[in-house]
């Protein structure tokens, strides 16, 4: 057991800019299309090794205090249905967060789970 | 300028902030050298027109970090562009977006960019690095 990830950190959104992260992406991103931040492909930083995890942003793949760390950078939350799907919720995300877990929102910390 | 609206000092929430800042968003568009670019907004056409739309996320900063960037370099374009734009949350499908943009039909990247000279389309672009690249290319930008 001692080989296992012991801390668990999403970046909802994410295009690889937090190493320490499992990045989410919704499953419309087009693979070959140049990242904002990287200009690379997220086929490229696939292929790269960055872990990535495609789901809708309103089904995210964790049981409940799952996750230790959250991070979103420049994604919607709860701005509801955008043209391409629907936006992050925060509720999921602090469904996730252990307790004592951290979401941070542009660099802020803006809650700690209880 | 814009990218204030999503300063965050007080820790509220990332939801109530995006929604504050996105209704807040026309107005400092007004006190800019940019223009709204409003649906179904009619496009220079006249030759030595050159028109530039921008279409960006009211919730990403970086994006908004690019309209200052455009504003404190308003001395540079404004003699020759005019520079027009909105936000991307005004699309409530793909289908919005021809009321904006002619030939950017189903952008999955923010921002996006449509640049029009003498009344004809010379570039599009989707992404911020791509769409800083293009308006570096065509002088709007250092």
């Amino acid at each position: 057991m001692s080989g296992l990830q012991t801390t668990l950190r999403l970046n909802l959104g994410g295009e690889g800019e937090d190493p320490d992260c499992i990045n989410q992406q919704p499953p419309w991103v087009d693979l070959s299309h140049p990242t904002s931040r990287s200009g690379q492909p997220l086929r490229t930083l696939t292929q790269a090794g960055i872990p990535f995890l495609f789901c809708e942003n309103t089904l995210l793949p964790f049981p409940e205090g799952a996750v230790d760390e959250i991070v979103t950078n420049g994604v919607p939350i709860d701005q509801g249905a955008t043209w391409l799907g629907p936006s992050l919720d925060s509720n999921e995300i602090k469904r996730l967060l252990k307790a004592g877990g951290t979401w941070y929102h542009d660099g802020i910390l803006v809650h700690r789970k209880p | 300028m814009f990218k204030e609206l999503l300063s965050n000092a007080d820790r509220i929430d990332p939801g109530q902030l995006q929604t504050n800042a996105r209704m807040r968003f026309p107005a400092v568009i007004r006190a800019s050298h940019l223009r709204e670019k409003k649906p179904n907004d009619p496009i220079p056409t006249t030759s030595e027109s050159k028109f530039v739309i921008i279409g960006i996320a009211s919730y990403a900063p970086d994006e908004m970090a690019l309209l200052d960037r455009l504003e404190n370099a308003h001395a540079v374009w404004e003699q020759d562009w005019e520079v027009a734009v909105f936000d991307v949350m005004e699309w409530k499908s793909s289908a919005d977006a021809c009321k904006f943009v002619t030939q950017i039909p189903a952008a999955t990247q923010t921002p996006i960019l449509e640049m029009w000279i003498d009344g004809k389309v010379v570039d599009t672009k989707t992404g911020l690095r791509l769409v800083q690249e293009s308006l570096q290319k065509f002088g709007i930008l250092s």
